[in-house]
């Protein structure tokens, strides 16, 4: 018997959590896949076929569950940007994380070479 | 046609290896002996480093960080240098070597902001984190900065030990002046590997350190901002209108590359793998080499099917390599929820049956 369980052999409230965290991540992932799958569907089937078909809520808007790139560890400045970058970062209030425009969008495609067999994970 | 400048929007320079505090969370691979071995380059070598990097590659600012960057001297100059390029500066440190000359000093260079961490609202609970004989010190950095018109932001680390204490550190955070707050959360990656089972925070301990950290954003205005990525199918951000997220930044131009003690380039300071070395190969090739372009290519097995994928890479890849090896490198965030073995051997660490062994020791006892 585990050391978290019970003498009567009901679960401790770790087990409990441990188990919550574990189905409430695997819901929310299958519901960001549904999400995208949904997307699809929606543009031929419709909401109401989707929602039967997927057995899930509407997803929100694709904006609600991303999360723009910053850099981790420290936070972003009080001081409005440099110069260098100020026109691609939208002005802002204090300590508002900056917003990618398009120049700042995931790897840059100007200098993506073809891309190599996916033999090895690059990190 | 004269060839432009890549843009990047920080470079963390790690000025020494060395550090006062002996925190059990620290991500820097170094800290494993102290920084004894690695040490740090001269001045002189150190300053030619960073003004050719900054000649290179037009960074938006440079982040002063270590080991403790207060504990080199001559960060100063390494100031007058981003000063010479217009480049804006920020500083991570622990507020512990600073004196009040010190503050002084450094007022005029008029740094962003330094970011000072507190790991607990009580000298026992910060001291849990970062070792005996700190707490006070680091009130007093703070104290001395801000006397000294420095902008300070607050920074704690959420672990499984202090996850749901947030409020309190949040608390005390504001009664010291401090009302940005960054929250960071412990990332496996280096030397902090080898605590993963003690300070790992699990989904829920998290939940509860956000919900504590969204009542002080709402109610006392705090700018409080997450800055290590919090996976979607973790965390619901929208949950927490008043904390800001932030995903991570690798691949883009909002990365933070990390100029490391010895001159070497990484993708940021959790990372140990190098992309190149600062003194002989130049930084506008660096930062677009294939370990940097194509970081966002591939994501851990997990991740596969979300479509959030390229924004999230599926969390920390650093601690992911670290902790769970390259082969699939899921940040241990939510590993620990999802990867049975993971989960099986973090239970038995906890219980004292069995030490964890992440992939990083597994390396380093193969070597």
């Amino acid at each position: 018997m585990s050391e978290q369980d019970s003498d009567d052999g009901r679960k401790s409230p770790d087990e409990d959590s441990e188990r919550a965290d574990h189905d409430a991540i695997l819901a929310r992932r299958k519901w960001l896949i549904a999400s995208a799958l949904a997307g699809v569907a929606l543009a031929t089937e419709g909401c109401d076929r989707v929602k039967s078909v997927l057995g899930i809520d509407q997803p929100p808007p694709p904006e609600q569950v991303t999360a723009d790139p910053m850099p981790c560890l420290s936070q972003v400045p009080e001081t409005p940007p440099q110069p260098c970058l100020s026109p691609m970062i939208a002005p802002q209030p204090c300590l508002a994380p900056p917003i990618p425009r398009a120049c700042l969008s995931i790897a840059p495609q100007r200098l993506d070479p073809p891309r190599p067999p996916p033999r090895r994970r690059p990190r | 046609m004269a060839h432009s400048r890549p843009k990047r929007y920080a470079l963390a320079i790690e000025l020494t290896s060395y550090c006062n505090q002996k925190c059990g969370y620290c991500y820097n691979d170094f800290r494993e002996d102290g920084g004894k071995s690695l040490g740090s380059l001269p001045t002189e070598e150190l300053l030619a480093l960073v003004d050719r990097a900054l000649t290179e590659v037009e960074f938006d600012h440079v982040t002063l960080t270590g080991g403790e960057p207060f504990a080199r001297a001559d960060i100063f100059d390494v100031m007058d240098v981003a000063k010479r390029h217009g480049v804006g500066i920020q500083i991570i440190s622990n507020g512990g070597l600073i004196t009040e000359a010190m503050a002084t000093r450094l007022a005029p260079y008029k740094p962003s902001f330094v970011q000072v961490t507190l790991d607990g609202a009580t000298k026992e609970q910060h001291e849990a984190h970062v070792g005996e004989g700190h707490y006070d010190k680091t009130l007093r950095g703070i104290s001395l900065l801000k006397m000294q018109g420095v902008t300070v932001v607050g920074c704690t680390v959420i672990s499984r030990k202090n996850a749901k204490e947030l409020g309190a550190i949040l608390d005390q955070f504001r009664r010291l002046g401090v009302t940005s707050v960054a929250l960071s959360r412990f990332s496996p990656a280096g030397y902090a590997t080898r605590n993963v089972a003690e300070l790992l925070p699990s989904r829920s301990d998290m939940i509860e350190a956000l919900s504590q950290a969204e009542v002080r954003g709402r109610d006392h205005k705090m700018q409080v901002q997450v800055t290590m990525p919090m996976p979607p199918c973790v965390i619901e951000h929208s949950d927490f209108p008043n904390v800001r997220f932030g995903g991570c930044p690798i691949g883009t131009e909002m990365q933070e590359f990390a100029l490391g003690p010895k001159g070497e380039l990484r993708n940021c300071t959790l990372h140990t793998e190098v992309i190149g070395d600062g003194h002989t190969q130049s930084f506008a090739e660096l930062v677009e080499a294939p370990a940097v372009m194509h970081y966002r290519d591939v994501t851990p097995e997990f991740c596969a099917p979300c479509p959030h994928k390229r924004t999230c890479v599926g969390g920390c890849g650093a601690a992911g390599v670290a902790v769970m090896g390259k082969s699939n490198p899921l940040d241990p965030f939510v590993a620990q929820h999802v990867d049975d073995g993971f989960r099986a051997a973090l239970k038995e660490a906890r219980r004292g049956e069995a030490a964890l062994v992440p992939a990083n020791r597994l390396r380093r006892a193969s070597v």
